[in-house]
């Protein structure tokens, strides 16, 4: 009785103490929002046909949430350019972590508005993404700080982040669990013939790749079975530190192929984005550093390029701001 | 500490709930599905609304295109599709608004398709008069004009007339891939031409 007292003391203690991953969600946050500020501006050249008035996307036939679909009223729809505009500035100010769960409640409210009206262009990683911005709304994106005092605020503050961190890893692991398992009951997955026809249809290759995969069958047997136990592996082996390096190098390089070979871009790196869930805190707050440092190297150029002493002085402040922005 | 183990709880309960809607939402059917789909529904659907089928059971085995052709001074061409430009684009580049771009094409195709397999069934016409009912019903569709619309911006000339056609093409099998053929086989509908006018090309809701 004893024992199990003190495990769910050190259960209770791990959970509302500290955050258990501060870097990694910090992290996890910038690419998630550098993942929606890419599409965003990726489709902003021809965002008329996607979000405005003459658009050829009908309405969602139902709207479960009025407020995440005033694109569907008529007097609003003209007003697309504003969205579009919001969108890219909350992203911005997102990424800095200022007002962290004010500014991530807006930045879902006006992600969904401008996917509800485009809906027939979303796929899985547009799915997957909306998940993880509500549950970035939950995540306190904050460095540890020594002046937090301990109390109830506190200790609410760190348990809810730890738990949707926890939850936000589950969600990515059951998008492989079901899509693993869903797999190995089709024929053309137990065939070795999945990646032959995916690499042929239209919609999802190249030419130079569909006569690859005409010419070499090996390729695309290999690389079914190669996929499926990825997909079925997945969700077992990324808790096993020893393994997720690995098995996210692997799975890197699948969802390139999928970005860039079948050309499912905003997918495949949605997913790959999904993966800093599973980066260590140490991992990511190293990742961090390296940003930082890249940044203040640019920062320095940028003096050596203008040459006078005081606009140097200025510019490396900036960088220094930077820097201080992706510590704090 | 008697607070800490209240936070503890409440969230703890949360994640419970959370964890545990989730993987019934997302379990296959199963006898119990019905016991508790409808509550599960309630709370997942909203925000939550997931399906992870990506190129499951079986991956893409077929394209849909909306081809079209154009009756200009005339004449009319022959049949092509508009999203060609498109494709060849997003080939080339994979980092643009192109591949979005031609998710539209492929829903207008699959709305107009699934909307007139509809008519058909209900109708289930065995002589003209009930073929022209439902040509006249076909036109009137939303997904229709639609189309229409789609095939009209993307005209190639200054045309009177515009005919779209829904196909679907299945890739070179397996068995046949050392054949050089575009595709193995397809299946085609074809809709009633209608005239171009100013309102041809807006959108329709």
């Amino acid at each position: 009785m004893k024992r199990l007292v003190a495990l769910l003391d050190m259960l209770v203690n791990m959970l509302t103490e500290s955050r258990t991953h501060p870097h990694t969600i910090r992290l996890f946050r910038r690419v998630v929002y550098g993942w929606y500020l890419l599409s965003v501006l990726l489709l902003a050249p021809a965002a008329r046909q996607f979000w405005g008035p003459d658009s050829l996307i009908p309405l969602q036939p139902v709207r479960p949430v009025p407020l995440l679909q005033l694109l569907d009223l008529a007097a609003v729809r003209p007003w697309f350019p504003l969205f579009v505009l919001a969108e890219v500035a909350l992203l911005i100010v997102g990424m800095t972590c200022r007002w962290p769960r004010t500014i991530a409640l807006l930045i879902y409210i006006v992600s969904m508005n401008l996917n509800n009206r485009a809906w027939v262009v979303l796929d899985g990683g547009d799915n997957l993404m909306q998940i993880m911005l509500i549950y970035l709304i939950f995540m306190d994106p904050s460095l540890p700080d020594a002046e937090s005092k301990p109390g109830v605020l506190t200790w609410a503050n760190n348990a809810l982040t730890n738990a949707v961190f926890l939850i936000a890893r589950l969600q990515v692991v059951a998008v492989y669990l079901v899509a693993g398992l869903g797999k190995v009951t089709g024929q053309l997955w137990q065939n070795g013939t999945a990646i032959f026809y995916t690499l042929s249809v239209d919609d999802f290759t190249l030419p130079a790749v569909r006569t690859f995969v005409a010419d070499y069958p090996l390729f695309s047997v290999v690389a079914t079975y190669v996929t499926l136990l990825y997909q079925v592996s997945f969700p077992w082996l990324i808790w096993n530190r020893r393994f997720r390096p690995w098995l996210m190098a692997l799975g890197t390089a699948i969802h390139l192929q999928i970005a860039l070979v079948m050309g499912l871009f905003s997918f495949g790196l949605a997913v790959m984005s999904s993966y800093v869930v599973f980066f260590t805190d140490a991992k990511s707050a190293m990742v961090m550093a390296t940003l930082r440092r890249m940044t203040l190297q640019r920062a320095t150029k940028q003096d050596q390029r203008i040459g006078t002493a005081g606009e140097a002085d200025n510019v490396r402040g900036d960088g220094d701001e930077i820097g201080i922005a992706l510590e704090s | 500490m008697k607070r800490k183990y209240a936070v503890a709880a409440a969230v703890g309960a949360v994640f419970a709930i959370h964890v545990a809607c989730t993987a019934l939402y997302l379990l296959p059917q199963n006898p119990m599905t019905r016991s508790y789909i409808g509550a599960v529904n309630r709370y997942m659907e909203p925000f939550f609304a997931q399906r992870w089928l990506l190129f499951a059971p079986e991956p893409a085995t077929s394209s849909v295109k909306l081809w079209s052709r154009y009756q200009c001074g005339g004449n009319w061409t022959g049949w092509r599709d508009p999203a060609a430009p498109l494709m060849e684009r997003h080939q080339h580049n994979r980092l643009s608004s192109a591949g979005k771009l031609l998710y539209i094409p492929t829903s207008l195709g699959r709305e107009l398709s699934r909307d007139t397999l509809e008519i058909g069934m209900r109708l289930d016409c065995h002589d003209p008069a009930c073929e022209a009912k439902k040509n006249a019903e076909v036109v009137r569709l939303g997904s229709f004009r639609r189309a229409v619309a789609w095939s009209v911006r993307n005209r190639p000339c200054d045309a009177s007339n515009v005919q779209v056609m829904v196909a679907q093409l299945y890739p070179t099998q397996f068995s046949e891939r050392h054949k050089k053929k575009a595709f193995s086989f397809a299946n085609i509908y074809d809709y009633p031409a209608v005239a171009v006018d100013a309102s041809s090309g807006r959108g329709v809701e």
